[in-house]
């Protein structure tokens, strides 16, 4: 029995293409495999169109999984029958990016919050008891319960919707970049929070965000990923200190506090902007290191260190791995 | 001589102040960055100046802009004469401002070819020309693209070109980096930082991200509540802010509390 709380295993999603009538789908997963322990911070990190929200989506079951699996608890998805939905959804609940548009304006924040256990059929006494405990956790103002979220800050927004996520006391919570639609004082509060939560009640999160910089405030673990595919895994320290994949290597140096003064190191031509091949490495077309090896078989995600994981032919045999694992077999050693 | 100067300027909307007395000045080829949250009154600042004010606002003070009073000798909601000529903006999201239907050759020397009467053809090359000054490799490439089938970045290099086209001497950028990846981010903002060196265009930088500010450099003025709380040299703002909103916006920066070693983003006391 390991001591993984979420053990996602070759995970792949395929989306119709937009105004397509032919059967053209596009890649948006390829195989991901990565797990979370319990009360852990894993932080996928990705540009727009890697693939971030799509695991996110692929785990809470609100996109068809095309291969593979992810198991959480002691869920199975895909699989899962109505009633296991129903109970699924207690255990695992999602924050999203846009507090504006995730709560319904006619509500009032009370409600709001009291929703989740409504649907869920708790009694009323207790309920009140709930609200009142994570209204305190999330340090939102009791007087602020009575108001409309069109009365809130964004701050305050999204407060409430970890509030309501929380109040059914999940084990697991998906936040899908929770900040980036909030100013930066709001931001490192919010960021605050939720760390504080996960070491108070001992919550497993999956935290999505597009910036590395900021995941490491929070993540104990950071997985890269880019056109669909995971391409590093590694603890928060690895991945920031001494990232291996090259493009893990370009994000970090794109991270305006890391640019030192003149931006003029990055390239001003156009990158291609070609699909991804399905066969060679997704990166290979910007990547400067490529060569012939990198486009005809895309690299499998190898151990570098027993914690630290990288797709990228180059940096490992720049860094020969201590154990050469295929990213199917056993991670923590069995 | 300052290329833009703007004295005690003020945008109201009836008795709310969303832009309070403020006063600034921008030389040739200098940058300003305007550095605030939401609802500091930075994006109001920079339309007051294009005269792209939403309806219902009251402008007051002054603007001039090459000596040329801003405020007196145009109708200021109409869009005045400097508007795209001398002056030009680009805006947070490209996509949002680039007109679906039509192709990147149209977009990008439509108001070339309306101040010079140009023909199609004879237009072409200057639009390649600046194209290419968006480091944009192949230009011709484009011409024929609508931006929907463009990346997020390259929509900004178009803005950016199409407003280049003109020539201005100031561009206003609000936000321009905000809806892109970080990567595309640092390749718009070295362009716009060789922009400003090799074609001497001022720049006024509309961020609300104090990192960018800082590798922007020049001068910077940090707004709250319409108000001008903090202003001077960029590195001096960054590295030793004097008031205490300053203060505070530079410290929950990821990388200033990386750089102290702090294992909490919000500042003591504060969270």
């Amino acid at each position: 029995m390991s001591r993984d709380y979420v053990k996602v295993r070759g995970l792949s999603v395929s989306y119709l293409r937009a105004g397509t009538l032919r059967k053209d789908r596009f890649q948006a997963l390829t195989k991901v495999s990565f797990e979370i322990e319990h009360n852990e911070c894993f932080a996928l990190v990705g540009e727009s169109g890697s693939g971030k929200s799509t695991v996110a989506r692929a785990l809470l079951g609100l996109t068809r999984i095309d291969e593979g699996t992810a198991r959480i608890g002691s869920f199975t998805v895909p699989g899962l029958d109505a009633r296991q939905w129903r109970e699924f959804r207690r255990e695992v609940q999602v924050v999203f990016q846009d507090p504006y548009l995730s709560l319904n304006p006619r509500l009032s924040v009370g409600t709001l919050i009291e929703e989740p256990l409504i649907i869920h059929g708790v009694a009323r006494a207790e309920r009140r008891e709930r609200v009142a405990d994570v209204v305190r956790r999330v340090r939102l103002e009791p007087e602020l319960l009575a108001g409309r979220p069109a009365q809130l800050s964004g701050g305050q927004r999204q407060r409430v919707c970890i509030a309501r996520a929380l109040v059914l006391r999940p084990r697991l919570l998906i936040a899908d970049e929770p900040v980036s639609a909030l100013d930066l004082s709001v931001q490192a509060s919010i960021i605050d929070l939720l760390a504080e939560l996960k070491e108070e009640t001992g919550l497993t999160l999956l935290f999505i965000s597009h910036d590395l910089e900021l995941v490491q405030f929070i993540a104990d673990r950071i997985g890269v990923l880019y056109g669909g595919r995971l391409i590093e895994v590694g603890s928060a320290a690895e991945v920031m200190e001494d990232p291996l994949h090259p493009y893990t290597k370009s994000l970090l140096a794109a991270v305006p506090g890391r640019l030192t003064s003149a931006v003029s190191q990055a390239p001003s031509a156009l990158p291609p902007r070609s699909a991804p091949s399905n066969t060679g490495c997704p990166y290979g077309t910007n990547c400067s290191l490529t060569d012939m090896k990198c486009q005809y078989s895309g690299p499998p995600l190898v151990m570098a260190t027993p914690t630290h994981r990288v797709a990228c032919y180059k940096a490992q045999a720049e860094k020969p791995p201590t154990t050469i694992a295929p990213v199917e077999g056993p991670l923590h050693g069995g | 001589m300052a290329l833009l100067r703007a004295r005690n300027l003020t945008v109201s909307f009836g008795p709310f102040k969303a832009v309070d007395d403020v006063s600034f000045r921008i030389k040739h080829g200098e940058t300003l960055c305007l550095v605030g949250e939401s609802g500091s009154g930075k994006s109001m600042t920079a339309r007051a100046l294009m005269g792209l004010l939403p309806p219902g606002a009251a402008v007051g003070g002054a603007v001039s802009f090459e000596e040329l009073d801003l405020f007196r000798n145009r109708a200021l909601y109409t869009g005045h004469q400097e508007c795209g000529r001398g002056m030009a903006m680009i805006f947070q999201e490209p996509m949002a401002a680039l007109n679906p239907s039509m192709t990147v050759e149209t977009l990008v020397g439509e108001a070339y070819r309306l101040r010079t009467g140009l023909s199609r053809q004879a237009a072409r090359e200057r639009i390649c020309e600046v194209l290419q000054q968006t480091g944009i490799l192949s230009p011709e490439d484009l011409l024929r693209v609508y931006p929907w089938q463009l990346s997020g970045g390259l929509a900004q290099r178009v803005m950016i070109a199409s407003n280049l086209i003109l020539k201005p001497r100031l561009l206003i950028a609000d936000e321009p980096t905000t809806a892109l990846d970080v990567t595309t981010q640092a390749q718009i903002l070295s362009i716009l930082l060789r922009l400003r060196d090799q074609a001497s265009l001022a720049l006024l930088f509309i961020t609300h991200d104090l990192s960018l500010a800082s590798l922007m450099g020049g001068e910077t003025m940090v707004m709250k509540n319409g108000i001008v709380v903090e202003s001077g040299p960029t590195i001096r703002v960054l590295e030793e802010p004097a008031h205490p909103y300053t203060r505070n916006l530079v410290a929950c920066t990821p990388a200033r509390a990386r750089r102290e070693g702090r294992k909490r983003l919000s500042p003591e006391g504060t969270s």
